[in-house]
């Protein structure tokens, strides 16, 4: 009699179990190792209640585990339980990240996480100086916007910008047959203040002066240098005798106006000359070709002032070509501005 | 139904600052959801537990549309919509909503709302149970989109998750 046959039953299940056991583990250990490819249910472990249902649950948790590490976000898990919630959240945690990133890149740099740890605070701090770039970004922007359209000196628009808003003005006033006016002045004796009083005392009187326009003129008019001490007024929405009215006020004003220096007061005064477009009956000119013109009449009439004894207001009509040829050649300043 | 007791107002919540000057208007979720619960178990009794699930939808979806309609109506911008929800929601203690997918073309969205009201901590049943909240997130999205959407729980902390997911379609998307 050989030992087997003196082995007990109850040692024998006890070793049989073990061994099923022992199987149970090498094939869940086989799903664990390679869940993408796992190995089929031994026929030994068919009667083992519960394990094909554990081993599908191990299957699609490991799955779902290895294509999430790997960056998909896109499955679902159909498994319940502490261990598939955690995965699930996981993914969630990382969904909503993704959908934060996309907001950021859409500008929306006001997103912040809260979760994930150490990730949400590089997540928050690349947020936080994109914010800052773009913000800095746009401040600098709008400065070289600033620049690009001004005038240094007197912070007035500068030519350029001056007169790509008077033609829109322009093309704006024929097409509902709005009246517009211009306005170009100039202070009178400014060489002399320069001569005088030296380029510093002549800076500080050309941005008075601005300051001192501006604070006469409405917010829809548009005032810029023209140049040196010459400065040009565009009045939408207004014709001849409100033009030379706005004028009129604009010289009363600089008359009144005293300068504080170092040395005391300096009291100055500027001629103006102002024309206007109103008459669109018959007109066959574009909006271009009248605002050329009325600038050129415009200057012709400062021209006028200044040869009667300056500090006073000329108006020339737009059709009065009495004046051509005088002038200072504004509208010749214009064509090469524009 | 005529001679109506329950129709809800804003009224009905009352000035905290003059009904609880001491206790304010913070209380222990555990009574929340004593409440919940015990009306649950009741309505459940008496109308069944497809009926309950009904009632509650519906509850949540009536709490969703007065809640939009005092806190987000003015909001015309998804993105300011869902952030002024994430902070509403955490500053008054409802939970942590986040955005899992936001498809505005086709109108379907996935939400989960973490640490929430109702089941965050329960332990762990056959269903879930956020049918309140579907009816909640549902009127939010409505009064939002002006759009009829189906808002459906998918994981639930009742189902062993950690985090309560909601899909949320438009109807006619």
């Amino acid at each position: 009699m050989d030992a087997m046959t003196h082995e007990k039953p109850g040692r024998r299940d006890t070793a049989r179990e073990r061994e099923t056991a022992s199987l149970v583990v090498r094939y869940l250990a086989g799903i664990v190792h390679d869940p993408l490819s796992p190995p089929p249910l031994p026929p030994q472990l068919e009667g083992v209640e519960g394990l094909r249902e554990l081993a599908a649950s191990l299957v699609e948790v490991s799955a779902f585990a290895v294509r999430l590490a790997g960056g998909d976000l896109s499955g679902t898990l159909p498994v319940r339980g502490a261990f598939a919630g955690a995965l699930k959240m996981l993914q969630a945690n990382l969904r909503h990240l993704a959908w934060q990133a996309s907001r950021v890149a859409e500008g929306d740099f006001s997103q912040r996480v809260e979760f994930m740890g150490e990730f949400s605070q590089a997540f928050n701090a690349m947020a936080y100086k994109l914010d800052q770039s773009q913000a800095a970004l746009r401040a600098s922007e709008s400065k070289y916007r600033q620049l690009a359209i001004t005038d240094s000196l007197t912070g007035l628009y500068n030519l350029r910008y001056f007169f790509a808003i008077a033609e829109k003005e322009f093309r704006r006033a024929l097409r509902h047959r709005r009246p517009v006016s211009v306005i170009m002045l100039d202070i009178d004796n400014f060489k002399a203040i320069n001569d005088r009083h030296g380029h510093a005392v002549g800076d500080t009187v050309l941005r008075e002066f601005s300051v001192n326009l501006t604070r006469v003129l409405r917010g829809a008019d548009v005032l810029a240098r023209y140049g040196g001490e010459e400065f040009i007024v565009l009045l939408p929405e207004t014709g001849p005798e409100a033009g030379v009215a706005v004028a009129a006020k604009l010289r009363k004003n600089v008359e009144g106006c005293f300068i504080g220096l170092e040395s005391g007061c300096l009291n100055i005064t500027a001629s103006f000359g102002v024309s206007s477009f109103a008459a669109f009956s018959g007109n066959r000119l574009t909006a271009a070709e009248i605002m050329e013109q009325t600038v050129k009449r415009a200057d012709q009439a400062l021209y006028r002032s200044k040869n009667a004894g300056k500090n006073r207001v000329t108006y020339l009509e737009f059709g009065d070509a009495s004046a051509d040829g005088q002038g200072v050649g504004a509208s010749r300043k214009m064509r090469n501005t524009i | 139904m005529q001679d109506r007791k329950y129709a809800f107002s804003w009224a009905l919540i009352g000035n905290l600052d003059i009904g609880r000057p001491n206790l304010g208007p913070i209380t222990r979720l555990e009574v929340y959801r004593l409440m919940q619960y015990a009306f649950r178990d009741v309505i459940e009794r008496h109308c069944g537990t497809t009926k309950t699930d009904t009632i509650f939808y519906e509850s949540g979806y009536l709490a969703g549309k007065e809640f939009y309609g005092k806190f987000f109506s003015d909001i015309k911008e998804f993105g300011a919509f869902i952030s002024a929800v994430q902070t509403t929601f955490k500053d008054m203690g409802m939970g942590i909503v986040r955005v899992e997918k936001a498809d505005m073309e086709k109108k379907s969205f996935v939400i989960t709302v973490s640490e929430d009201l109702d089941c965050s901590g329960l332990p762990e049943l056959e269903t879930e149970v956020c049918v309140y909240d579907e009816g909640f997130l549902a009127a939010l999205l409505d009064g939002f989109s002006g759009e009829r959407f189906t808002v459906k729980e998918i994981d639930c902390w009742c189902t062993g998750d950690r985090t309560c997911r909601f899909t949320a379609e438009a109807a006619g998307g």
